[in-house]
């Protein structure tokens, strides 16, 4: 599965509610601005509340922190 | 120094998922005396884990350090609490990133285990989809 992701997530055997949560992931990501009031309700619509709409943006917020720290500082890229 | 990470049940590596089953690299692209390589498909990789700043271990660590590397562990999940890349001192290499400014290091990574919480709504599988996705998407090498 994380295979089929990183190779093309549209394509990944992810369900439905799956999907709607990564391509919210995916927009967040690539750029925050973009991110609309539909995309959440989006979200409410395949199921999620508002709390795991918040626990989806703050994991993905997250990991944005964690990758510009690792890759700003060299974690894992040598000299 | 070589540090081999198995990606398959520690979340230090979930960003990684993606990128320990198809990178390789050549072994001469990391000058810090390190080595790469380690063929696709074997699960493992093993990857140059230094940083360009300086870290305290826990060797070097004051009373302030270590209760903010302590606190933060207290937050994970079982699971979750061993560490993927671990540096010199077998603390994860990216918390160590972090050991110049303990106060940091604390909220970022109690943040973190806050947020893998199993009272939360997410699953792990969630966890580690939007992880993987943020990192592919990002590039990230680490």
């Amino acid at each position: 599965m994380i295979e089929a992701l990183q190779k093309d997530y549209t394509t990944a055997p992810i369900t439905p509610q799956e999907r709607v949560m990564v391509d919210y992931v995916v927009k967040l990501t690539k750029d925050a601005t973009k991110v609309w009031k539909d995309d959440i309700e989006r979200l409410r619509a395949v199921g999620f509340d508002d709390r795991g709409i918040l626990q989806i943006t703050l994991i993905a917020s997250w990991f944005n922190y964690i990758n510009r720290v690792a890759d700003s500082l060299g974690v894992g890229r040598g000299e | 120094m070589v540090y081999r990470a198995n990606n398959m049940n520690v979340l230090w590596g979930i960003g990684r998922l993606a990128v320990y089953f198809t990178e390789t690299r050549d072994p001469t692209s990391c000058k810090c005396g390190e080595t790469w390589g380690t063929p696709k498909k074997t699960l493992y990789r093993e990857i140059c884990t230094m940083t360009w700043i300086r870290t305290l271990s826990l060797g070097e660590a004051d009373e302030k350090l270590r209760k903010a590397i302590e606190g933060e562990k207290a937050f994970y999940p079982k699971e979750y609490a061993e560490p993927v890349h671990p540096d010199a001192s077998g603390a994860s290499s990216i918390v160590g990133s972090h050991t110049l400014i303990p106060d940091a290091l604390y909220h970022a990574f109690a943040t973190f285990g806050a947020l893998m919480s199993p009272d939360l709504p997410l699953s792990r599988r969630q966890h580690e989809m939007i992880a993987t996705m943020v990192s592919v998407t990002n590039r990230c090498v680490y």
